[in-house]
């Protein structure tokens, strides 16, 4: 799972920047940017991030009453 | 008969669960992976990562935890699975289906996180308000008389669901400061009702537990519970051993089929499972309860090689042999084993990445299996490589983790991989940090598995070889790795080719000496293990400085605690946030917070300040760099580097 910056809303503060232990992120345009292929997907940069303008989060599923019942499973 | 079975007879011998067989003495311990749907679904990753793990051919395959109540009380990590409800019945089914197709028996465990658990809640729930020691967690609410009854009927209908879905057996949690810990000791359980008190009392929760689900699974239905042995909480009132035996035989009295024994818990404040602690050493806690209980018994903790579980079983103090970090790093282990080719394991090395990053709700990471998670994606290739169509000559430069590992997954997909290497031996920085103290010798084994692998796959090696940018010229491959590592800085600051200033590799491989009294120059976790080795022989007076407020920040956490008490207790002195401004003959020249000259003196000056070493320039053609040629990082980066660039050839 990779984080995911939400460029709209990154102020450049750089904290992410800072913190992250593999050092690969920086600042493009005065936003948060990686390298994805050296990410070691700890979420560290999510978590530092003052205005959670990095999203690292797993998806939801949403329960079967939920969804249209062709995406259910079958029991 | 298979090489395994006549080397490690225990271990492949039939086992009993209940009234069930299992084919071998094997059995994968439950692991959070944090793969699944953050609203408790079964992914499609965790099915996947079941299937690896019941196709490497362990008798038993446990599920991960799954919590019990639709509140999320007992849910402690993000992508735990839920099985509060018959809606996820079909998703717990998949994996029992899985499990199943591969002859092994399928146990789906039940864990309510208790005080570590309220994952999304801004609290937790526990027995009694005792606040946790570590950081992270919520704070505790104490559960009422209805709340334990609830509690106590939502693990039965867990149980219900189990059998359900398809299951051969149930598994309760109840470990490491999960709820049934928290109920059975003394440190978090103050209540004074039916629950609490004495050690009946406090029994009585796990025991209603499994007096519950015995009568709604019936007589046959194993089960399965995991129970703390030696909590290690003397200095907070934990548990006596004793208390823990007899509140352990209260609750297994009560319809237990098998018992899991473990140590510690995450608050103990000694070290449980990382590499200081040698291989087979928590037996005696299973030798214990198998005398007292005479029940079935399974362990895991500490038990890598198949050498110290087969004696286990041999002299009767277990039944099965658990096994959790060695079968993330590998799940085909016990397959290899069988096949007797024990050197094919990728080795865990207790780095413990994998807990790091379960308690920063990120996906469960291997340090040295870069595939875990994508074992259903055949680009990864966790069940071999299709050979490549084109086979293309690859040189490797540097044959330290990331090299050797690029080279291993290169030469599989069949290309004609060499790597070069300028000392005489491979491993690189993993070589050298294993002289460390403390079970640091364990990184030979992953660089010995590396090696073999290379070997096994094909690719050359040739050591005592350095490279030139005539070298590559002559040898015309179609893609160059540098993969040239790391080394001190000496460029740094002035002084830095001074005659008392030795680089921290030379040090940890016993090429210089240091005098008597040490300055370990750097801030991260090569400064450390560096200034641990130098404690570790006990002549030198050692110190470390650096600019950064803390040192290790790049050291794993479930790490870095048991560094710094072993750095304190060393007598190392630590110079935090001292800029350094010059290495002179009489020591170390710093500039404190305050903007004030201090000079550290010192015999001989250690430079650990870790750089990529950019001394190779080669740009004609395809030239990939790797590990941290690229950027300092821990050994995780320079495998998975290798990995995932190797991978795409």
């Amino acid at each position: 799972m990779f984080p995911v910056i939400n460029a709209f809303k990154c102020d450049g503060c750089g904290a992410c920047v800072v913190r992250c232990p593999a050092q690969i992120m920086g600042l493009i345009n005065g936003k948060a940017a990686y390298l994805q292929t050296m990410c070691e997907e700890c979420g560290i940069c999510a978590e530092v991030c003052p205005i959670d303008a990095i999203n690292f989060e797993l998806p939801q599923f949403y329960g079967p009453s939920e969804v249209h019942e062709a995406y259910c499973f079958k029991r | 008969m298979l090489p395994g079975e006549k080397r490690y007879p225990h271990i492949f011998s039939p086992g009993k669960l209940g009234k069930l067989e299992a084919k071998n003495r094997i059995k994968y311990a439950s692991t959070e992976t944090n793969f699944n749907y953050r609203d408790g679904y079964v992914a499609d990753k965790e099915v996947a990562y079941m299937q690896a793990q019941a196709r490497g051919g362990a008798g038993i395959v446990t599920t991960q935890g799954a919590y019990t109540d639709p509140k999320g009380e007992g849910k402690g990590y993000v992508g735990m699975m839920a099985i509060w409800d018959d809606k996820f019945i079909p998703g717990l089914k998949r994996i029992a289906d899985v499990i199943r197709r591969y002859d092994a028996l399928s146990v789906l465990q039940l864990m309510h996180c208790g005080r570590v658990g309220g994952i999304h809640l801004d609290y937790t729930v526990g027995p009694s308000v005792v606040q946790q020691r570590l950081p992270r967690f919520r704070p505790p609410r104490e559960m009422m008389r209805e709340d334990i009854e609830l509690c106590i009927e939502e693990h039965i209908q867990g149980a219900r669901r189990c059998v359900e879905a398809g299951f051969d057996a149930v598994e309760i949690s109840g470990i490491v400061g999960y709820l049934l810990s928290n109920f059975i000791s003394s440190y978090t359980n103050k209540r004074t009702d039916e629950f609490g008190g004495d050690v009946k009392g406090r029994a009585e929760f796990p025991r209603r537990i499994v007096e519950g689900i015995r009568k709604e699974v019936g007589p046959d239905y194993p089960i399965i519970i995991r129970l703390c042995g030696e909590e290690l909480l003397d200095d907070r009132g934990g548990n006596s051993p004793e208390e823990s035996l007899e509140i352990n035989r209260i609750i297994c009295n009560a319809g237990v089929d098998m018992l899991s024994v473990t140590v510690g818990w995450q608050e103990s404040a000694e070290s449980v499972i990382s590499r200081d602690i040698p291989q087979g050493h928590w037996l005696h806690v299973a030798r214990r309860f198998k005398e007292n209980l005479k029940m079935p018994l399974c362990m895991a903790y500490r038990l890598f090689e198949p050498k110290y579980p087969e004696a286990a079983l041999t002299e009767g103090v277990m039944d099965f042999w658990e096994s959790c970090r060695a079968m993330i790093a590998d799940p085909m282990l016990p397959k290899k084993i069988l096949e007797g080719r024990e050197e094919d394991i990728i080795p865990c090395i207790a780095c413990n990445i994998c807990l790091a990053r379960l308690f920063r709700d990120a996906e469960l990471t291997c340090c040295v299996r870069p595939t875990l998670g994508h074992e259903s994606e055949a680009d990864w290739g966790f069940y071999g490589f299709k050979p490549s169509p084109d086979k293309e000559k690859i040189m490797i430069v540097g044959a330290g983790l990331a090299g050797l590992q690029a080279g291993a997954v290169a030469a599989e997909m069949g290309h004609e991989v060499t790597i070069y290497e300028k000392n005489n031996n491979v491993g690189g920085q993993a070589a050298t940090a294993a002289n460390g103290p403390w079970g640091d010798a364990e990184f030979m084994r992953l660089v010995n598995h590396l090696k073999t692998r290379c070997e096994k796959n094909g690719a050359k090696i040739a050591t005592g070889t350095a490279v030139t940018p005539e070298l590559i010229d002559r040898e015309a491959p179609d893609k160059v790795i540098l993969a040239t590592g790391a080394g001190p800085d000496r460029a740094a600051f002035p002084g830095g080719d001074g005659k008392n200033v030795v680089s921290c590799l030379d040090v940890l491989d016993g090429a210089v000496k240091p005098g008597k009294r040490v300055v370990v120059v750097g801030w991260k976790g090569v400064a450390i293990s560096t200034a641990l080795f130098l404690v570790d022989k006990g002549e030198y007076t050692v110190s470390i400085v650096g600019p950064t407020k803390k040192f290790g920040l790049d050291v794993n956490p479930s790490y870095i605690w048991r560094y710094m008490k072993k750095l304190k207790e060393g007598g190392v002195r630590q110079y935090t946030k001292h800029k350094i401004k010059a290495l002179r003959p009489e020591g170390v020249l710093t500039e404190d917070e305050e903007g004030k000259e201090v000079t550290i003196s010192c015999d001989t000056i250690v430079l650990a300040n870790m750089a990529p070493d950019k001394r190779l320039e080669y740009d004609k053609g395809d030239v990939y760099t790797i590990g941290d040629a690229i950027v300092t990082r821990r050994a995780n980066a320079a495998i998975h580097d290798g990995y995932r660039l190797a991978m795409t050839f």
